[in-house]
């Protein structure tokens, strides 16, 4: 009985440990083993989702790219016109932050709403 | 020599063509409020053929003018553009006494255009932008054949310094846009000869045609283009007389079509009289047909 109560605990000290760290993965989603390989462990590139207002034509989308292109460390841009979301691959070296974007996209007259990280890439 | 100065135009063109990203669905006939973004070019290079034979008298008059409109903006800030435009023009009137023409660069514009109000949404965008500018007296006004000095509508220029200022407003989303815009122009006198102050209201509204459903990888662009073109002038005056076979109001409707990729616009339109109530025996217009390409770089 006092194993079977010892096991018991064991099984729920795991469940919490496992659940703490599941907590500390980004907010966006991803498993255990993505956040384990992410950058912010790895130093590899990732992902980042830009919401971007006021972008309607092949030009806004290609002045945009053109920017994020310029910035050392970007690897990929791509654009969904429709969402009006700006995806770059990029690596930590590329130092994107919301202030740079924001400054970065006003400059292109555009308004940067947010910013979300995703998986690597 | 001449054929050495050719390619090198043509070699400076293609340079151009393959350094320069970028365009957008605008209007053809008059500016949007879409903004140049900082540090960046805009060039355009258009062609307008006018042919205006409609001749109240019996005199058989003849009116036609092809120009070459030449126009560069700069992004100075996120809100603010500055923009030149240079026409050259070849113009003709044939008359029973016989064919008046002049050849050469007409009145340069200067202008600025500042965003004074932005809001923008996924995939939308509204703005409203005022400009003000001044016409450059850079055309000849006082040339001159074997028939004495030419009429005022033939001359390549006013001679005159004229400020002009207005408001243009765009809303524009993903699949269409529609722009508009209100502007008026002070002529002022030079050589005892006033051309009329002119009023213009212009409404452009541009739908895209394809693709019909937007990808991740599409390339260009095709809209249809209506647009609407309402034109007040008051009459000249000729040594503050003030002549009667000038001014008037005309509205034109201009179809077009405009091809936009990422990298260049093409585009043409036809502005179509459905409408003019003109001074005196003034010629009437019978259509002006526009070609143009635009560059972002």
């Amino acid at each position: 009985m006092k194993k079977l109560l010892t096991v018991t605990a064991l099984v729920a000290a795991i469940g919490t440990l496992s659940q703490g760290i599941q907590n500390l993965v980004p907010t966006n989603g991803g498993s255990l083993t993505n956040f384990l390989v992410s950058p912010a462990w790895a130093g590899k590139t990732q992902t980042y989702h830009m919401r971007v207002d006021g972008i309607t034509c092949p030009f806004c989308v290609k002045t945009s790219e053109k920017a994020l292109r310029k910035i050392p460390g970007v690897k990929r841009v791509s654009t969904n016109l429709k969402k009006g979301v700006i995806t770059v691959c990029a690596s930590p070296s590329a130092h994107i932050t919301s202030g740079k974007m924001r400054t970065l996209f006003t400059k292109k007259g555009f308004t940067f709403r947010s910013m979300s990280k995703g998986r690597s890439c | 020599m001449r054929t050495k100065r050719i390619v090198q135009c043509l070699t400076i063109f293609a340079s151009l063509t393959t350094m320069m990203p970028t365009a957008q669905a605008v209007p053809i006939t008059f500016n949007t409020a879409l903004a140049i973004s900082e540090e960046e070019w805009l060039v355009r290079q258009q062609l307008i053929i006018a042919k205006v034979h409609d001749d109240p008298t019996l005199l058989g008059r003849e009116f036609d003018a092809l120009t070459s409109v030449s126009v560069a903006g700069y992004g100075l800030t996120k809100d603010l553009a500055i923009f030149g435009i240079l026409p050259y023009a070849h113009k003709t009137l044939k008359t029973p006494a016989g064919t008046r023409s002049t050849s050469g660069f007409g009145d340069a514009k200067v202008f600025a255009r500042y965003t004074l109000y932005q809001n923008d949404a996924p995939g939308q965008t509204f703005r409203i932008s005022p400009f003000l500018g001044v016409e450059l007296p850079t055309g000849e006004n006082r040339a001159t054949d074997n028939l004495g000095l030419i009429p005022v509508p033939v001359q390549a220029g006013s001679g005159s310094w004229d400020m002009f200022g207005g408001l243009v407003m765009t809303y524009g989303t993903t699949d269409w846009q529609v722009d508009s815009s209100v502007s008026y122009q002070d002529n002022s006198k030079a050589d005892g000869v006033e051309i009329g102050n002119v009023f213009k209201a212009d409404l452009s509204l541009q739908y895209r045609l394809w693709p019909t459903e937007l990808t991740d990888d599409v390339n260009g662009f095709l809209f249809g283009i209506l647009e609407a073109n309402f034109i007040h002038e008051d009459k000249t005056e000729i040594g503050s007389v003030a002549n009667l076979d000038s001014g008037g109001t005309t509205l034109f409707l201009s179809p077009g079509l405009q091809y936009a990729t990422k990298d260049w616009i093409a585009e043409a339109s036809v502005q179509i009289p459905v409408y003019q109530n003109l001074g005196g025996t003034r010629l009437e217009k019978d259509y002006i047909a526009r070609a143009s390409v635009r560059f972002n770089f």
